[in-house]
């Protein structure tokens, strides 16, 4: 595109320098007027050019193919975003992760059985309880029959599951 | 410009919201931190390196303390303009040595002005004026190409830095919930950024290159003007000017309020079914999106306010750069009139007017740039609040 308009300027620039200088070299005559006409036609002819091409459409002398190129703007944002929302959620999920688990621990120590518990509660991105493990210690461990052993699992089990209601499958006790 | 008001309302509100309790910005920093790391910024800071050593301090840095307000920027407007000031008076004196080409050759042809006066033979003279006229010529457009090429480099510096910028603000607008206001303005400013490059970069910055030779030479001959013909292209390009500001002005305009409030009711929604479907963990984690959500805004405010700091460097240097040819070309064209032929003092104006609409074209797109940036930090935040 740029090589067409840069011929013209080059043209119309030295067509005005040699028109200038056969103006200031030609001595004054009646003609002189008539050269002045001619010359004045040439540079005249030299400006149409470009016109002439519009005109006749000739756009692809005057413009080339030459198009605006734009960068890869084909993104899932949906996925950018959420990675963005993600890495900035995990800080939140370990409080909020940290405060079920106290909460939890809390309420298992109401357990007439219950002597200690730790409990990690896992967390999805969505905000769904993933898991629960539970880890508890007994008051007077080495006195339990193995039917108050299973009693108290499955006490843990229910306490937990009916907090956070959630399914029971998705909870794992140990008790030591 | 109410607009911008508002985005500068809510920036501040914003920054000033997050000044809780030190707890609670312990967790707010941990979860900018984090989201910093996911975003990766470095692409975005080394443009930093490519404004002036000098300036560098004025930019603010891109981490956590800067967002949270634990570092401030020494963005001093006073002392800003006054360094821009001295600036300007530093390349005036740099590029001294044009100002003293320049007056040479018009002394020199006023010399041979006042010889043609004087004696008959005034073919001789007339050529040895001509002479001095096309060394002004050449003079004059050497350094003008200079000043083209600093606006070249600088529309290019712009352009690259929005290419890198825009994909990031969009990232963020979409993380605060914004993923249909990130689907449709993101092409639509990237577009607008391509084209008006395109139309700076491949058709006004040229039609001004012509308009400032042609300019020169209708001056060379009494005889065979062009001035109608500059006119004409100086026109065009005012006009070219005029109608991509209108453009994007009415992009801006129809941007509309329907993708900010679809976003707002969306992320409402979410935090609706976290908060009821999921039990007891649910309202901390509806609790939970909200300080995520702020956290990701005060980023995006963050960058956005970056992204025009950076333009307005990008941008300011090259034009006090042009504004001193500009400077040096007024005031030879002063000093020359009541000496030299009417001719060289009207070439090297129309020079300096050339370099002046070259030097608004590019303050106009670093303006467009600027606006860009403005809309998307609203977006976020509109987003934000409908929620």
């Amino acid at each position: 595109m740029m090589g067409y308009w840069q011929q013209w300027l080059r043209l119309l620039v030295g067509l005005v320098m040699v028109i200038s200088l056969f103006d200031m070299l030609l001595p004054e005559h009646d003609l002189k007027k008539l050269a002045k006409h001619v010359l004045g036609l040439v540079i005249m002819l030299a400006l149409l050019q470009p016109l002439l091409a519009i005109i006749y459409g000739d756009w692809e002398t005057l413009w080339g193919t030459i198009l605006p190129t734009v960068p890869e703007i084909d993104v899932d944002w949906q996925a950018a975003g959420n990675a963005v929302f993600t890495a900035g959620f995990q800080p939140m999920k370990r409080v909020v992760s940290s405060n079920a688990n106290q909460q939890i621990e809390q309420l298992l120590r109401r357990h007439s059985l219950i002597k200690d518990a730790r409990v990690a509660v896992s967390i999805a991105d969505t905000g769904e309880v993933i898991g629960v493990h539970a880890e508890i210690v007994p008051f007077f461990a080495a006195d339990l029959s193995p039917s108050e052993w299973q009693n108290l699992q499955e006490d843990v089990i229910k306490i937990i599951a009916d907090y956070l209601q959630i399914s029971e499958r998705l909870i794992f006790v140990n008790i030591t | 410009m109410r607009t911008i008001i508002l985005v500068f309302v809510m920036l501040f509100s914003c920054h000033k919201l997050v000044l809780a309790t030190s707890n609670d910005m312990d967790i707010l920093q941990s979860t900018i931190r984090e989201q910093l790391i996911a975003l990766d910024l470095d692409q975005l800071t080394d443009f930093v390196e490519r404004v002036d050593p000098d300036y560098r301090e004025y930019i603010p840095e891109l981490n956590w303390q800067t967002i949270v307000g634990q570092q401030q920027g020494k963005f001093n407007i006073l002392t800003l303009l006054q360094s821009f000031v001295v600036r300007l008076f530093k390349e005036v004196i740099v590029n001294a040595k044009l100002m003293r080409q320049l007056l040479v050759i018009a002394l020199l042809s006023a010399f041979f002005r006042q010889l043609d006066i004087a004696i008959e033979t005034k073919g001789l003279i007339n050529i040895a004026f001509m002479v001095c006229f096309l060394v002004v010529v050449f003079v004059g457009l050497q350094s003008f190409r200079s000043a083209i090429a600093i606006a070249y480099a600088s529309l290019d510096d712009m352009v690259s830095f929005m290419y890198t910028l825009l994909p990031i603000m969009a990232t963020l607008l979409a993380s605060v919930g914004g993923i249909s206001s990130a689907a449709i303005f993101h092409p639509i400013l990237m577009a607008v950024v391509s084209g008006i490059a395109f139309l700076i970069r491949t058709v006004l910055f040229p039609l001004l290159n012509i308009n400032a030779v042609v300019g020169l030479v209708s001056h060379l001959s009494a005889d065979f003007p062009l001035s109608k013909l500059s006119g004409l292209l100086k026109h065009l390009s005012t006009m070219l000017l005029s109608f991509v500001f209108t453009i994007f002005l009415g992009v801006l305009a129809v941007r509309g309020a329907i993708a900010p409030v679809a976003d707002g009711v969306a992320l409402r929604a979410a935090k609706f079914l976290t908060s009821n479907i999921v039990p007891v963990i649910g309202s901390m984690f509806a609790n939970a999106v909200e300080v995520v959500v702020g956290g990701s805004l005060l980023i995006k405010n963050t960058i956005g306010v970056f992204g025009m700091i950076l333009i307005f460097f990008l941008v300011g240097l090259p034009i006090v750069k042009i504004w001193a040819i500009v400077l040096i070309y007024r005031i030879v064209a002063a000093l020359i009139e009541p000496l030299c032929d009417p001719r060289i003092g009207n070439a090297v104006s129309s020079l300096a007017g050339a370099l002046t609409l070259i030097m608004v074209s590019l303050a106009t797109v670093a303006l467009m740039f600027f606006l860009s940036i403005t809309i998307l930090v609203g977006f976020g935040n509109l987003a934000a609040l409908m929620r």
